[in-house]
Parts: C-alpha cells; sequence; structure tokens
C-alpha cells in the first residue's frame, strides 16, 4: 500500500511541480493548491513510475536550466526513488499531463 | 489576462526580440558602462527564442475565441430582452460561457436547428428534403428531372431514362428519392429541443411544439440572430487568421508523423509479437489502413500511442530485474505484474487474476531480451518522431534556420524537441566561428506562457546573465566545451540522430553556479524594479524574490555572496574561475559547494518544507539539527575562506 508519493519537477529556477500526493485520503497538495485526486489517477501515476528505472542521471550537456525531477514514493517501510536531469523516460510528459490535469479540475 | 496579454503570447517571439534591449540595458547597468561594448558583442551571438507550446498555443486562440463570443452574447442580451442567462441559451466549458467556435454545440441551438424546420410545415419540410436529394442525385446524373424524382419519391415510379436499368441501379435511385432518413432526423431535433424547452416551459410537449413554437418569441429572438454572431465571430477569427494557419500546420505535421512513426514501430513489431497476431498485422501493414482500425486486441498488448509503455514490454530485462529483487516495493511489482496478466489475457490466455498461475507457465513468456531489443528500437523510433515533428513546427523550422544563417556549428537534433516538449526556459549552449576565432554562442529559450506572468522578467534576466557568463575552453571536431559561470558544459557535433545512453558525470558546480546566478540576477532584476521598468511582468519586488527553485540553499551562500562579491562576479566571466579559488582558496570553495549535496540528501524537494515549519514551530527535531550542523559547517568553511583571503592580501 502506498502512503505518500512526493513528486517534484525544477526546470534551473523554475518550478514546474510540486507534489505530495495521500493516496489513503484521494488528497494531493500541488503547487501550493489542495486538491482531491482519484484512485485512478494515482494507479496511472504508479502504473506509470513502474516502468521506469530508478535513475537517469545527469546528462551534463549543452543545456544550462535543463529539467530534472525527484520522486519518491513511500510504502510501507520502503521508499522508491526516481531522479533524473537531461534524461528522461519515455513516458515522462505522460506524468506530466495527469498531474496537470488534477490542477485544472 | 486580457486580449493584448493574450496576443502577447501569441507573437511572444516577436515581441521578446522587440523588447530584449531592455533587458540587456539593465545588464550593463548592473555590470557597468565599461561593459557594454563586451556585452554588446557578445550578445550578437544569442538567438532568443520566445516560444509557447501547442497546447499553450491552442488555449490562447480558445480563451481569445471566448472573450470574443462574451462580447458578442453580450451585445445581443444588452436589450434587457432576454430573460433567459448565457450559460442556459449557449452552454458553459473551461473558459466560462462556450464560445462560438462551437455553435452547434449551444443548447439553445438544438431548438434552433428544430425550428428552422418545423417553421417550414410538414409540406415545406418533405419538398426540402425531396429538392436536397435531387441536387445530390444530379451531381451523378442529370437524366432525371425533378417531377420524375419527386414522383419516385412520392410513389416509388422509377424515371423513363432508367426504366430499364439494372435491379441494382434502380435500388440506387429510390436510395436518392428516400427521404425517410431525414423525417426521422427532424423528429430526433424535434425531441431534442423539446428536451430543452421542457426545462423553461414545462407545459411543451412532443406532440404541441410545433404549435408552441412560434409563440416562444425571447428564443426565436436569439436565434434569428445566429447568422449574425457567426459573422461577426468570423470576422474577429480573421484579425488570428495567420495564427490559426499555424495552428493547422502544426496540427497536420503532427498527425502526420505521429502516424508515420507509429506505422513505422508497427513494421518493427511484427518480429515481437505472438504468432496468431502476425497474419492481421502484415495484412494491415500491406493495406495501409488507418491506425485505429487495428485488431483491439493487438492494441492491447502493444499499445494505442507510442508514448506510453505496453504490457509487451513488461517482460524486459529490467522489469525481471525489479519482479526479483527483494529490494523492489510491493506495489511496483504488483503494477508489473498487473501489465503481464493483461498481456496473457490480450493474447487470450486468461488464468484468472493471480500472477502465480502465469509465472508457472514460462514457455509463454516472451524472451526479455528480444523485449528489450524492441524497447530500444521503439526509443529511436519515438526521438524521429519528436525530432520530426518539433524541427519541422512552425517555431521550430524558424529557429534552426536562423541558428543555421547565425553559423551555429551544432545542429543537434535532439535539442528543440527536449526543450520544446518540456516547455523549458534555458540557454541551449552553441559555438560560432568569427574571423578565424571560436565564439561561444546560444538559443537562449523563454517559454510563455499564461502561468506566473510575474515572474517572466526576472526569468529572462536569469537567462540572460547566463549567457553572459558562458565561456568557451576547447573546440575539436568532436565537439566544444566551456564554463557557464563556474559550471561545466559540453557539447557535440556529432548531430545525434538516434538515441543514445551515455553514463555522464554530474557537474560538480551546477547547484552552486545556480544560486548564484539567481542572487545576481535578482540584483539585476531588483536595478529594474526599482526603476519601475517591467516588460512582461508588474515591476513589484514579489516578482523577483523567492520565486525559485533555488531559494531554499540560499542561505549556505548568502554571506560569501555579499563578502566576495567582486570576486565572485570577475570569476564567472570569459572562464576566470581561478580568480575566486585563489581569493578563498580551491579547497574551501569546495568544501562549500559540498554542503549543497549534503542540504539536497536531506532537504531536497518537498521535505525543505518540514524543516522549515520545524524551524517556525522551534521543534528539536533530527532536521532542526542536521541544520544547525550545516550551517555550523558553513560558518567553519566561512572562516577558513576569509583566514584565506586575509593572508592572500598580507602576502601581496
Amino acid at each position: 500500500m502506498v502512503n505518500e508519493i512526493y513528486i517534484v519537477i525544477n526546470q534551473g529556477i523554475k518550478r514546474v511541480f510540486e507534489c505530495m500526493i495521500f493516496p489513503l485520503k484521494n488528497e494531493c497538495f500541488i503547487n501550493d493548491k489542495k486538491r482531491s485526486i482519484s484512485n485512478e489517477k494515482i494507479d496511472e501515476i504508479l502504473t506509470i513510475l513502474s516502468t521506469w528505472k530508478y535513475e537517469y542521471g545527469f546528462s551534463s550537456e549543452n543545456i544550462i536550466d535543463s529539467e530534472e525531477f525527484n520522486i519518491e514514493v513511500y510504502s510501507e517501510n520502503k521508499k522508491t526513488n526516481y531522479h533524473g536531469k537531461g534524461e528522461y523516460p519515455i513516458n515522462y510528459e505522460e506524468l506530466k499531463g495527469i498531474l496537470r490535469g488534477v490542477i485544472n479540475e | 489576462m486580457s486580449d493584448s496579454e493574450l496576443e502577447t503570447l501569441l507573437n511572444c517571439n516577436e515581441v521578446l526580440r522587440s523588447k530584449i534591449n531592455v533587458f540587456i540595458e539593465a545588464l550593463i547597468e548592473y555590470y557597468g558602462e565599461s561593459e557594454r561594448q563586451y556585452i554588446t558583442e557578445k550578445f550578437s551571438n544569442a538567438l532568443f527564442c520566445g516560444y509557447i507550446q501547442d497546447i499553450e498555443f491552442n488555449a490562447v486562440l480558445s480563451k481569445l475565441e471566448a472573450i470574443e463570443s462574451e462580447r458578442i452574447y453580450d451585445e445581443l442580451l444588452s436589450n434587457g430582452r432576454s430573460t433567459f442567462t448565457k450559460s442556459q441559451l449557449f452552454g458553459k466549458d473551461l473558459y466560462g460561457t462556450q464560445s462560438l467556435e462551437n455553435y452547434r454545440s449551444h443548447p439553445v441551438y438544438k431548438y434552433k436547428t428544430f425550428y428552422d424546420e418545423c417553421i417550414l410545415g410538414a409540406e415545406g419540410r418533405k419538398e426540402k428534403y425531396i429538392r436536397e436529394s435531387y441536387e445530390k442525385l444530379c451531381q451523378k446524373t442529370s437524366k432525371v428531372t425533378y417531377e420524375e424524382f419527386k414522383e419516385m419519391s412520392e410513389a416509388g415510379k422509377i424515371p423513363k431514362a432508367f426504366e430499364n436499368s439494372s435491379d441494382q441501379v434502380k435500388e440506387v435511385l429510390l436510395d436518392y428519392a428516400d427521404i425517410s432518413w431525414d423525417i426521422r432526423k427532424y423528429e430526433n431535433e424535434k425531441r431534442l429541443a423539446v428536451e430543452y424547452l421542457k426545462k423553461f416551459y414545462p407545459e411543451i410537449t412532443i406532440d404541441n411544439v410545433e404549435e408552441k413554437a412560434s409563440g416562444l418569441t425571447e428564443l426565436n429572438y436569439i436565434i434569428s440572430h445566429y447568422p449574425e454572431m457567426i459573422e461577426k465571430f468570423e470576422r474577429f477569427k480573421s484579425k488570428y487568421q495567420s495564427f490559426y494557419n499555424m495552428k493547422k500546420y502544426n496540427e497536420d505535421l503532427s498527425e502526420k508523423t505521429d502516424e508515420s512513426c507509429y506505422r513505422e514501430y508497427l513494421t518493427v513489431l511484427i518480429d515481437y509479437i505472438p504468432e496468431k497476431f502476425k497474419g492481421s498485422l502484415q495484412e494491415f501493414l500491406t493495406q495501409n489502413i488507418k491506425p485505429y482500425k487495428l485488431d483491439g486486441d493487438l492494441r492491447g498488448i502493444i499499445g494505442y500511442t507510442l508514448n506510453g509503455t505496453s504490457p509487451l514490454e513488461s517482460f524486459g530485462s529490467d522489469m525481471e530485474e525489479k519482479l526479483n529483487s527483494k529490494d523492489t516495493a510491493e506495489w511496483e511489482k504488483d503494477s508489473i505484474k498487473r501489465k503481464r496478466i493483461e498481456y496473457f489475457k490480450a493474447i487470450g490466455i486468461d488464468l484468472g487474476d493471480e500472477y502465480e498461475k502465469y509465472a508457472e507457465k514460462q514457455d509463454m513468456f516472451p524472451d526479455s531480451s528480444k523485449i528489450d531489443e524492441l524497447i530500444q528500437k521503439k526509443k529511436i523510433i519515438v526521438s524521429k518522431r519528436d525530432q520530426e515533428y518539433h524541427n519541422n513546427s512552425f517555431q521550430g523550422k524558424d529557429f534552426i534556420s536562423e541558428a543555421l544563417s547565425m553559423g551555429f556549428l551544432d545542429n543537434d537534433k535532439t535539442e528543440l524537441p527536449g526543450i520544446f516538449m518540456k516547455g523549458s526556459t534555458c540557454v541551449s549552449t552553441n559555438v560560432v566561428s568569427r574571423n578565424g576565432k571560436y565564439l561561444p554562442a546560444a538559443k537562449v529559450l523563454i517559454e510563455f506562457s499564461q502561468n506566473n506572468p510575474e515572474v517572466r522578467d526576472h526569468f529572462i534576466i536569469h537567462e540572460l546573465n547566463h549567457f553572459y557568463e558562458l565561456s568557451l575552453s576547447s573546440v575539436t571536431e568532436k565537439g566544444y566545451a566551456g564554463l557557464c559561470g563556474w559550471d561545466q558544459y559540453y557539447g557535440s557535433f556529432n548531430n545525434q540522430e538516434s538515441v543514445i545512453e551515455l553514463e555522464r558525470p554530474k557537474r560538480p558546480y551546477e547547484l552552486f553556479n545556480e544560486i548564484i546566478n539567481e542572487k545576481i540576477a535578482q540584483e539585476i532584476s531588483e536595478l529594474m524594479v526599482k526603476k519601475g521598468i517591467g516588460v512582461f511582468s508588474k515591476p513589484t519586488d514579489e516578482s523577483y524574490k523567492n520565486k525559485t527553485a533555488y531559494d531554499s540553499t540560499s542561505y549556505l551562500v548568502d554571506d560569501f555572496f555579499e563578502m566576495y562579491k567582486s570576486e565572485i562576479i570577475a570569476s564567472r566571466k570569459d572562464g576566470n574561475i581561478q580568480v575566486i579559488y585563489d581569493a578563498v582558496g580551491k579547497e574551501n570553495f569546495d568544501e562549500l559547494n559540498s554542503l549543497f549535496a549534503l542540504h539536497n540528501e536531506r532537504f531536497g524537494g518537498m521535505r525543505y518544507y518540514s524543516l522549515l515549519s520545524d524551524l517556525r514551530d522551534k521543534k528539536e527535531t533530527e532536521n532542526v539539527r542536521f541544520f544547525r550542523e550545516l550551517l555550523s559547517k558553513r560558518d567553519m568553511v566561512l572562516e577558513k575562506m576569509k583566514e584565506h583571503y586575509e593572508s592572500r592580501s598580507v602576502s601581496k
């Protein structure tokens, strides 16, 4: 059972998403706004995350202020981390789309 | 946002470039008039790219349509004759009252569709349907007169010219003359109109609506003005025609690239799917059928788009490793197992919902190394799709051609897709050759959207300062490298066209560099705000203070910045990092840098708010103790820096 999900996505100085999800209460705080979040959306997020590697590394190429993601999922007594900057999973934008959808509801 | 602010977003690149000198002047004021020539020459190699993501571009157009539609509705209803609200008449959507772009979805339009036919009367409607069908037939043949057609419609009599035709031809003719579908359509329109009208006129029924319709003067007044409203709306849209053309161009391009790359993926896929699907997929590919017509079960295992991860891919070795590792959380394992069960059920093997039943039959499992191969090929196709779209979109192609004409030597095709898809505001470094000398160059990409306009000026200053601090240290035939302030960057000339996974080291001073750049940018923004200069943002303190992702680490460097500002600024120009090393000692500099990693490990992301909460509530927690340790380490480093600095001054 997943207790908490923390998602932080920054682009240089820009905060893109700062999100705390509490699945047991179907609540989340996302970019300073409190929202409800359905089980379906939480399942979608977790399904997407389960397909990711844990570390995508730092792509120190030629972009200054590239996007970085840090995601933590707390369940029972385990913490699962996902991180990347410059390299992203194939369905990364899908995750952000879900978060945007929650903000716009 | 107002109309003009929304128009600025649509024209963001033009507006950014027309106003960029305001920001450059602010930099000159900060660094001093003596820097004017240096800055002006340097910035001649910057390509300023104001851009807006597709989804935002479309949202802005929709918002403008909504604003104009509201104006048109208000004008119509301003005579005070209507007791209906706008939402009762026109419905609601994301932007408020539904715009005239979707007038056919307006609730009152259901009534109009019925009313326009109702007033013709039964005979008039019949005449209309026959006339319309006759006009359709005339596009195929001129051998039937209207009278013959009418007789065919009313009595089933075949026209003279076709009396000896085959039964098949006669059947086709009779089909044309059959107006029963039109009559059924009218009855359905009547039913929908009654559904709508009953909300306001409960006495209206399906039996009396035709009689009562002419008496509904308020609604009839509204619907009579639709042609006028639509004309006004189309005139408004024609003002923005070039933007609608851009939207259409991008949409057509997206459809074309999505379809062709999905088809390419299907061609690759044929070697990896179960035997039972190969025949139908082969047939699908040779007949060039649209992807949505593909077999449902097959789509269930390969995915509906290129973007997601399909059930088939859940058999890759990464997923296998997760399932077999005791360190993997149960929720992750459950998720992978569910995907695999989905795969088995889609291929017709349903052993229930317990994964262990499937796990017993390993011979059914796809080969994980083959799936890894497929995943790699899919990544390449996805990258190709993203490049084909974004590098040819109306914004992308212009930026690419401008960069080429400016002589940018790095033409990495993966650059713009990565930036556009994320809506990044960033500096993408590059290099040019001028008079036999290599110089640093860059695209300075500023994303525009309806979100956070209040900080846009500051974000532009932050990026411009990065460009100011850009220096080049080496150029070879393979690529180039340099410093941006204290941060290293690397670019390659190999025109990467496929996805290459490389192990790269973390840039050692990246975080430290960012907060210092941000502190300098805040001082520059402060100059603009004090003078009341605001280009895209209002010039207030809130527009640049505590707005960024790096503010949480500011405490590590505030004193350092104030104490060594002139050395810091000198060291960040032209790659002169040695200046700050000499001033404070490289070991001390590196030690201060190391505190960023400690901070992020403990307080990265949202954990920082827990610390703030503990500090505010004066709690003695592990977080607070760790924070005090960090402060203490910071203070010790600053003390050592001071000693180094002073000993340096003495020895001089």
